[in-house]
């Protein structure tokens, strides 16, 4: 009994070791040994602050560079666990800019607010190790342990002004909200081992493809809970409860951070996740009207919610729900150009969102957590730079050309219409349509409106920080360079296959 | 002595016990009496993985689960310094349990229709880890097979994950601990 | 495999009818006559002053939480010497232990983190 034994393990860990390939996973070892050398950094005395967000901002350099010399076929390590190709490296890209881009507005920010934990640049890093794995992984196994890698390290990020109350609360509730969209996620995987017997994507999509997926209740069940779950990640409405608060409570660039990489990491496994059931015939129908429906309502409610909002930060959340139901109309789509739509969304998506809320870090220099919309009348008199940079952000939010965010809309809606679905089209461009009012709303705030006596709320005390410049000045530059030329990311997007 | 034909009894003897006493969890007012109620969830838990020829998953959840974590929700309950009843008297809001209902049944909806509806392929376990082979290797060496062999990658990964939460705790209890943190949180409440 | 189960169902079944028949039996043939001197503190004792369910320091909780993480990483340590030596015998001892030394050489870096960062020092 013991003889087989030996012999299978021999035999089965000889085809793993072969089969390891650590070269795929350097980007990700490069950014969780950086985390741990933080955190080893971080006992340091004095400034290890200071060194700490130098570092991060190197092994992120680094790691992105890295990420390069994979090459662009794909190979699957790990006994095909890891599966690295250019949709995964176009990811790993992704998720430095964003880290980079968070180290550069956290710096000044978390200073002045006597929050300048230096565990919180290696809880980022270790946040961006979760996310390639979530990417990388062709097993749920990995998925699921890289998403609760992120999630640990956004519960501290977001709770980590342990001073404030509603930082407090934020990482509590998005504690909650994770834990259970977790167990949902949990769930889905359980039983969907349990009805192919295997956590392995290329095995899921076998036995999808032999037996029909509509015939097996368990891979069904399964795979719409992992839809669930995800959909808590990805805050699609009815699943955008924690949303608002979070965003509100959470120290400004941890938001920025939140409401980026996250979401786009969820949409990322999902992606790779259900082209699995690509050709599979019949596709179920319920899956298909749930994916829609959640896209439709996402659109909708994020847009209702948002329109009478008088708090910026809770408006930017409700907008972030509307973006993320674009995403989802592309990925109801289910086609090529539709994945090549939602990467360029996702490109785009970032500049935006880090760039507005950088804005908002350097603008809101003591009262950020009551920074409503009235605080910014006249804003053009008193700090006119600040004020343009403002407005070129939110006019690409909401989809004024020639910025990135029309390009990128522009794209996704095309996808949906050459699937087909026209009706989601129509809903997506009113809902953009009607998305200009409440951007717009803070524009005119700032150009026509006179300022306000006793606000409470001084623009003239606005100081500018070099690395929020930085990174307020990549953003716009993205914006403007891409949206007149998208012509180039999108061929290059389109070269990607699943 | 082949004592299988007690084995239904005996699962639906653990799958009641599990479900009453997760049901008194949540019914029971004194948070400390649902507590030892999840620790019978727990351990009934433990009785239905016995069942299913998985020793080494029984053992670790009455390991981890009964011992460890229910040691962290005691913990937890005792740190609030709840009176009995202090959480129940506040007024939930009836929208939002009208829509947390409509939604879980919703889901309820969805989960049986998918269960119900198509013709079912047959459910017969699948994977490598068959009956046979627990019977011929014991489910404890086949987990510890798999668990350093082919889950070699997630296995390091939480490692990883273990380190992440003792930043987080640190980090999170960092005011409230340490003479040195204290003074710094002064200055903060000061500015 | 099943009948393996048979001692500890056994000791299962034993230790929980033992208690609850002294605790049953305790209640019905006990005598109960309960008066003032009787439920008194003991002479030296001393009287109860506050509910029992005060509010624990923090300090506890972290403790606590220490405890389950290197709890968790404990359980994976376990099945590894379990197996260790059948990986050995394939000729595999060198790689199952170097997986090992990984996984702790993190941890041990968690655990140094502490140590220095005075978590577990108690004032």
């Amino acid at each position: 009994m013991t003889e087989i034994m030996t012999d299978t393990i021999s035999t089965n860990l000889q085809t793993i070791i072969s089969t390891m390939r650590l070269g795929l996973l350097a980007p990700h070892l490069i950014v969780s040994m950086g985390g741990i050398l933080l955190m080893l950094v971080s006992l340091l005395k004095k400034a290890a602050f200071k060194i700490n967000a130098f570092l991060a901002i190197v092994v992120l350099g680094i790691a992105s560079v890295c990420a390069l010399n994979t090459g662009s076929d794909p190979q699957t390590g790990f006994n095909g666990m890891i599966k690295s190709d250019m949709f995964s490296n176009v990811f790993i890209w992704i998720y430095c800019a964003t880290g980079i881009f968070t180290v550069l507005i956290s710096h000044k920010y978390m200073e002045r607010r006597k929050i300048n934990v230096p565990e919180y640049y290696s809880l980022l890093l270790f946040a961006v190790s979760g996310l390639m794995f979530m990417t990388s992984a062709s097993d749920l196994m990995i998925l699921f342990v890289g998403l609760e890698i992120l999630s640990v390290s956004l519960f501290v990020m977001a709770g980590i002004d342990i001073h404030d109350l509603r930082s407090t609360e934020a990482g509590l509730k998005y504690f909650l909200m994770s834990v259970f969209a977790s167990a949902f996620l949990l769930f889905g995987i359980a039983f969907v081992y349990g009805a192919t017997g295997s956590t392995e994507y290329s095995a899921i999509k076998d036995f999808a493809l032999s037996n029909s997926f509509g015939r097996s209740p368990y891979l069904y069940a399964g795979v719409l809970l992992v839809l669930g779950g995800m959909a808590f990640k990805i805050s699609a409405v009815p699943f955008h409860m924690w949303t608002p608060d979070v965003y509100q409570g959470a120290p400004l660039p941890v938001t920025a951070f939140l409401s980026t990489a996250p979401k786009i990491a969820s949409f990322g496994f999902l992606f790779k996740f259900m082209a699995q059931f690509q050709n599979v015939q019949p596709y179920p129908d319920l899956l298909e009207d749930i994916v829609i429906s959640l896209a439709v309502l996402s659109m909708i409610v994020g847009n209702l919610l948002a329109l009478n909002q008088e708090d910026l930060k809770r408006m930017l959340a409700y907008s972030s729900i509307t973006h993320m139901g674009y995403v989802m109309t592309a990925f109801a789509s289910r086609s090529d150009t539709a994945i090549s739509a939602a990467l360029f969304y996702f490109a785009a998506y970032i500049f935006m969102n880090i760039g507005i809320f950088a804005v908002i870090a350097v603008i809101s220099e003591n009262n950020d957590k009551n920074l409503t919309l009235e605080n910014f009348r006249g804003m053009a008199q008193k700090k006119p730079a600040m004020a343009f940079l403002f407005m070129i952000f939110l006019f690409s939010l909401a989809g004024i050309p020639p910025l990135i965010g029309f390009a990128a809309k522009f794209f996704v809606f095309s996808a949906v219409i050459q699937s087909g679905l026209y009706g989601l089209a129509v809903i997506g461009i009113l809902n953009s349509a009607v998305s200009a009012y409440y951007y717009l709303r803070v524009v005119i705030n700032m150009y026509l409106k006179a300022p306000e006596q006793d606000s409470g709320f001084d623009l003239n005390a606005i100081k500018y920080g070099m690395a929020e410049m930085l990174a307020i000045t990549s953003c716009i530059a993205a914006i403007i360079i891409l949206g007149l030329q998208p012509t180039s990311l999108i061929h290059f997007f389109e070269k990607i296959a699943l | 002595m082949e004592l299988t034909f007690i084995k239904p009894f005996m699962f639906y003897f653990f799958a009641s016990l599990t479900t009453g006493s997760a049901l008194m969890v949540v019914i029971i007012r004194n948070p400390l009496y649902s507590a030892a109620m999840l620790v019978l969830t727990f351990f009934s838990l433990a009785g239905i993985y016995v069942l299913l020829n998985s020793e080494i998953i029984a053992v670790l959840q009455v390991f981890v689960y009964a011992g460890a974590i229910m040691v962290l929700v005691t913990f937890v309950i005792m740190l609030l310094n709840l009176r009995s009843g202090a959480l129940i008297n506040k007024p939930t809001h009836i929208i939002r349990s009208v829509v947390a209902v409509i939604f879980s049944f919703l889901l309820f909806i969805c989960l049986i229709s998918i269960f119900v509806s198509g013709n079912q392929v047959e459910n017969a376990p699948k994977g490598v880890i068959t009956a046979a082979a627990i019977e011929s290797e014991g489910s404890f060496q086949l987990f510890s097979r798999a668990l350093f062999s082919e889950y070699l990658l997630p296995f390091e990964l939480v490692s990883l994950l273990l380190t992440v939460a003792v930043i987080g705790v640190v980090v999170l209890i960092r005011g409230i601990s340490g003479a040195e943190e204290n003074k710094q949180a002064k200055k903060g409440q000061g500015r | 495999m099943f009948h393996s189960f048979g001692p500890i169902l056994m000791q299962l079944v034993l230790a929980i009818g033992f208690a609850g028949a002294i605790v049953a039996l305790t209640a019905i043939i006990g005598p109960k006559k309960i008066n003032p001197v009787k439920m008194d503190s003991y002479e030296c004792g001393v009287d109860p002053f506050a509910d029992a369910r005060g509010a624990f320091h923090v300090k506890f909780f972290l403790v606590a939480v220490l405890f389950i993480l290197f709890d968790v990483e404990a359980i994976f340590v376990i099945p590894w010497a379990g197996s260790f030596l059948a990986f050995k015998k394939a000729g595999l001892g060198l790689f199952i232990y170097l997986e090992m030394a990984f996984f702790m050489a993190i941890l041990l870096a968690g655990y140094y983190y502490i140590l220095k960062k005075g978590a577990l020092k108690w004032e």
